[in-house]
């Protein structure tokens, strides 16, 4: 029996009882934030001026800034369908495992491009780079799943700046999306790597050269976790009697909740910028924003967070095209909306066990053939891997 | 002009084939058609094209759910996706060196040779043999839809052939199943709508 369940049982009775008074607590805290959003819906100028005294006083403050729309905004896109063209990116990774018989790694990024109402074909493009010698180190030895996640991001966003290239260079007019899955600010350890320093400023460079050829570039967050709203509507809570204030009042709450009554299937949030430690690093065009949308239905929302660089955000038709796009792709997936050229990019990307396994054996063929002796997996892994035990 | 092959080999044993091709391929052989499939050593197997099976998987599954489904993505999900129309097809002869034979081939196709829709004239070639000994491939498995398979591969023949060789084929059939007049009733009435 892998997990002792009769010491969980009661564990597993305390979660759901307290599930309940949580729910209970985070209702109420929800109707406050609501309440000061409607509040404070068209204070933006006295909501900016929080979130940099918030800022001046810690650096590391993390949250929404409104840009110029009011805080209750919902509004649909007003789009047709017009010509454009959909890069979308998705990448997976095999890290180096010591435990296998040979050490390699492996970035794979899987474009899907698809034309939008030119009666064109869908397209699938798949990169694949080998990480073996030199590459599988970094300064604190063998690189991390963290640092060859962080080489994937990089990845797709140099891929896509080349590939938007490859549209321009062919006269390509018609406006082109490039979305990837997830936020665009990258989150990756260790920063104080030189490794990182050069792949972040790489991923910048690709940020600006998507932002000199126009490219409608964003990231996209499904059902997000984040509290950005709600922290910046934590600045704006009063101070009790004594001059004082909780540190997170409402703690818990997210924006999905936040905005999951404001938005009608469709409609977008007002655009935020994002204040982050992180944020003097995307400067100028690239600064980081961000918007909530309803992709969902009427009787289900579904709320995403959709990431802009500034080039994006201060674009009206560009942010509007962008909304509509994602709109309709997510509906093209039915009752699970979500866009369509992500999942697709997604299903090109994906790394599976086989693969491995194949790549593995490919590998060892090739060393064998220049004189090396057969490779064996360790001792450890092989253990795991041995018969499964049927009966006590 | 050479007819282009509409898919390859998946699998195969003694007696059958099956065999993947594009759905976007409007050209793709129907149900009953006659098939080819030349081998390396000089080799053509013959067949007919028995079941169409098109699988789904959950992204499909998922779209069906969508209030419309855009044209980019029916486009991509037929041309892009790993998804092939998988066509069973029966082995009903072989030739070898210009000599038709009604058995079966001396070993089936192996993974990936390529398969081609029989031209009218090949079809003549083979039908006009003998007297359609290579229909008893069609009873041989009760798992076959052998009465429609009969009518639809009956309804090519006449087609390509002079006339009268259809009725050899009826004769034929009466001569396989005389024993079994309940399934003879069956076959020719499924017959009588083609011919």
């Amino acid at each position: 029996m892998p997990v002792n369940y009769l010491a969980l049982a009661a564990e597993i009775k305390k979660l759901g009882a307290q599930s309940i008074q949580r729910s209970t607590t985070l209702s109420g805290k929800l109707d406050q934030c609501r309440s000061l959003l409607r509040q404070y819906a068209s204070q933006v100028i006295l909501l900016q001026q929080k979130v940099e005294e918030a800022v001046a006083s810690d650096s590391g403050t993390r949250c929404a800034k409104p840009c110029s729309e009011d805080l209750d905004t919902h509004k649909a896109a007003s789009a047709d369908d017009d010509l454009c063209t959909v890069l979308a990116a998705d990448g997976s990774q095999l890290t180096p495992n010591p435990h296998e018989p040979v050490l390699f790694g492996l970035v794979n990024v899987g474009i899907f491009r698809m034309p939008l109402n030119a009666g064109g074909i869908p397209e699938e493009i798949i990169k694949s780079e080998l990480l073996y010698d030199e590459a599988l180190y970094s300064s604190g030895g063998l690189i991390s799943e963290d640092f060859i996640a962080l080489r994937r991001d990089v990845s797709e966003r140099e891929i896509m700046a080349e590939l938007v290239r490859q549209e321009r260079d062919r006269g390509e007019a018609a406006p082109i999306l490039t979305l990837t899955d997830g936020p665009l600010e990258l989150y990756h350890e260790p920063r104080m790597d030189e490794h990182f320093k050069v792949m972040f400023n790489d991923y910048l460079a690709a940020l600006d050269e998507l932002s000199l050829m126009r490219a409608i570039t964003a990231g996209y967050v499904d059902r997000p976790r984040a509290d950005l709203v709600v922290r910046l509507l934590e600045l704006m809570v009063p101070e009790d009697a004594n001059g004082t204030s909780a540190e997170r009042p409402f703690a818990g709450v997210t924006d999905l909740s936040l905005f999951s009554d404001l938005l009608a299937p469709g409609e977008r949030s007002a655009v935020f910028e994002l204040q982050s430690s992180s944020a003097k690093s995307y400067s100028g065009q690239k600064a980081l924003h961000f918007f909530y949308l309803n992709v969902g239905r009427a009787e289900k929302p579904a709320i995403a967070r959709v990431e802009i660089p500034a080039w994006v955000a201060r674009d009206p038709i560009s942010l509007d095209l962008l909304q509509h796009v994602l709109v309709d792709q997510a509906h093209a997936l039915g009752s699970r909306p979500y866009p369509y050229p992500l999942l697709r990019a997604h299903e090109i990307a994906v790394v599976k066990l086989e693969d491995r396994d194949q790549l593995t054996r490919r590998i060892e063929q090739e060393l064998l053939l220049q004189g090396f002796d057969p490779f064996e997996k360790s001792n450890k892994e092989s253990g795991k891997e041995s018969e499964p035990r049927t009966r006590i | 002009m050479e007819p282009i092959a509409f898919g390859r080999l998946l699998r195969s044993n003694t007696t059958a084939c099956v065999v993947g091709c594009s759905v976007s391929q409007t050209d793709a052989p129907t149900f009953g058609q006659m098939v080819r499939i030349p081998l390396e050593d000089g080799v053509t197997v013959y067949g007919l094209v028995y079941d169409i099976h098109i699988d789904d998987d959950g992204l499909v599954r998922q779209i069906v759910t969508a209030p419309s489904v855009k044209p980019e993505v029916i486009e991509d999900n037929r041309r892009n996706r790993n998804m092939p129309v998988e066509m069973s097809v029966l082995f009903i002869g072989y030739a070898q060196a210009d000599h038709f034979s009604y058995a079966l081939p001396p070993r089936p196709p192996l993974s990936l040779d390529a398969i081609y829709p029989c031209m009218p004239d090949e079809v003549l070639s083979f039908t006009s043999l003998g007297r359609f000994g290579y229909l008893r491939h069609l009873f041989r498995s009760p798992d076959l839809p052998a009465d429609d398979l009969l009518a639809a591969h009956l309804a090519q023949v006449q087609q390509s052939s002079p006339a009268g060789l259809d009725e050899a084929a009826v004769s034929e059939v009466i001569a396989l199943l005389k024993d079994d007049y309940t399934r003879l009733t069956t076959v020719l009435k499924a017959v009588s709508d083609v011919m």
